[in-house]
């Protein structure tokens, strides 16, 4: 009776979306070194209120603790990560056997992602590599669940993953808004089963993204990115440098007028959440190091 | 015994006129030199500029043959913020050519054995799947081949004839079609 109350108390971010549960998901990003404290002082934090938690794979292209590693490691802490692969660094024969040796350590969710290119980083002389993009990752992912790999040759077994892909609505120009939905359609024709979106900062963009998605027939699980704001000086600096993040005018006057940061950042994140809930099948949180304010955030929303 | 050239990999096809050293090289030196001035082409052996409205998706920082990263500010790429994203003009060139529902088509990952080939013989001992020059059900082929191509030159001339109107500041290298 012990064991079975521990797997029904398992986070899951598959059952959560099959359930029709608010999903969440939170990220986490391993460190750069060979020391693993810091990452699993942030998790106690992320231990009851996420999903599944999303482990970046050398985010903005700066060296650091692979994502296989760190995803193994959460799934022995009984978490369930989302393991991160980028087609920045390997080519397909290294992206096959990755996959193969996520899915014998545990791992089953996988967000397919392009990744940021090599000049953004801390390694800019670094060769990119490319060899495949997200929508063929997705279709070899397809293929390796058949139980083929991409020249052909049977495998001894089958893995089987939860496969996501992620899309950015606050692309601000019509050619990028038209092509971001075109290759979200490739992708869930490729087999993505669940989105992650880039961060928004403005729900009616959001909503307006949602019912395009409508009138184009897309049904599968939308998780909605929300980032916590921790500064005006952050919010401009996004502006400048990260594609398809905007943050309005009203947010960064209002993080620039108040003497409690933490405080308005859990507003404006929690205002966020209240008005995208009812568009989404969830969210998925990127704290950015404070971990910590998520719990009370998420309690209030419920 | 004449030379025939080799191009490595595939299903053994019998050998036709084509293949013959002395017609494929100077055929494959004239395709080449002519994408390479028309459209920056990257001698991919794999060529799907015509379903990219006559824009090379290999001039991407990045090569994505499916459709843009979510890195595009305002067009422009954020690898080279000088340049345009070039997946920003395949979609501004096939609206205008009134393609755009070709990019909707699955690309398989690039095939580095046909690097340097030919991509005419390659689509012509079906190899390669990405020649959808004209469309079935839209006319006769022949009139929409010449369509293209007299809609290609005059945009050229324009460009060559005003610079000032049509080449804009954060212009691609090379023109948009």
């Amino acid at each position: 009776m012990a064991t079975k109350k521990q797997t029904l108390s398992k986070p899951s971010l598959e059952g959560a979306l099959k359930q029709g549960r608010f999903a969440v998901t939170c990220e986490v990003g391993p460190p750069k070194g060979a020391e693993t404290d810091e990452i699993k002082e942030s998790l106690a934090y992320l231990k009851d209120v996420a999903d599944g938690i999303n482990v970046t794979d050398l985010q903005s292209s700066v060296m650091r603790l692979g994502s296989l590693t760190t995803s193994s490691m959460l799934k022995e802490m009984g978490l369930d990560p989302i393991f991160q692969i980028t087609c920045r660094d390997r080519n397909r024969l290294s992206i096959q056997s990755e996959l193969l040796s996520a899915y014998v350590m545990g791992i089953r969710n996988v967000l397919a992602l392009t990744g940021d290119h090599t000049t953004m980083g801390d390694h800019p002389d670094a060769r990119p590599v490319f060899d495949i993009d997200s929508v063929q990752l997705l279709w070899t992912i397809k293929r390796l669940e058949e139980g083929f790999d991409l020249a052909g040759n049977e495998l001894t077994e089958k893995p089987s993953f939860f496969k996501g892909a992620v899309v950015n609505p606050g692309a601000n120009s019509e050619a990028a808004y038209e092509l971001q939905i075109m290759k979200l359609k490739k992708k869930i024709e490729q087999g993505a089963q669940f989105i992650q979106t880039q961060a928004i900062f403005d729900a009616e963009v959001f909503k307006r993204f949602m019912d395009r998605l409508e009138k184009e027939k897309i049904t599968i699980p939308i998780l909605a990115g929300i980032i916590l704001l921790k500064s005006d000086r952050m919010a401009n600096f996004m502006n400048k440098n990260v594609a398809g993040v905007f943050v309005p005018d009203p947010v960064i006057d209002r993080m620039k007028n108040t003497d409690n940061k933490v405080e308005t950042c859990k507003e404006i994140a929690s205002e966020l959440i209240r008005d995208v809930k009812p568009y989404c099948a969830g969210i998925h949180i990127q704290a950015l190091g404070w971990e910590k304010h998520i719990p009370p955030i998420l309690k209030g929303i419920n | 015994m004449n030379k025939y050239t080799e191009i490595k990999k595939f299903e053994p096809k019998p050998k036709k006129f084509f293949h013959l050293l002395g017609v494929y090289r100077p055929l494959y030196w004239l395709e080449e030199n002519l994408k390479k001035c028309l459209f920056d082409c990257r001698s991919c052996g794999q060529c799907i500029l015509s379903t990219t409205g006559f824009v090379c998706p290999m001039r991407c920082p990045k090569t994505l043959r499916n459709g843009p990263c979510g890195g595009t500010e305002n067009d422009m790429c954020e690898v080279n913020p000088e340049k345009k994203c070039v997946w920003s003009e395949i979609y501004y060139s096939n609206k205008d050519l009134k393609r755009l529902d070709l990019i909707r088509y699955f690309q398989i990952p690039v095939n580095r054995e046909l690097e340097e080939t030919s991509s005419i013989v390659n689509w012509l001992d079906i190899r390669i799947d990405g020649m959808h020059l004209a469309i079935p059900g839209k006319g006769n082929m022949i009139a929409q081949l010449f369509r293209l191509a007299f809609y290609i030159m005059k945009i050229r001339w324009r460009k060559f004839v005003h610079p000032g109107r049509y080449w804009h500041k954060h212009e691609s290298h090379y023109m948009d079609v």
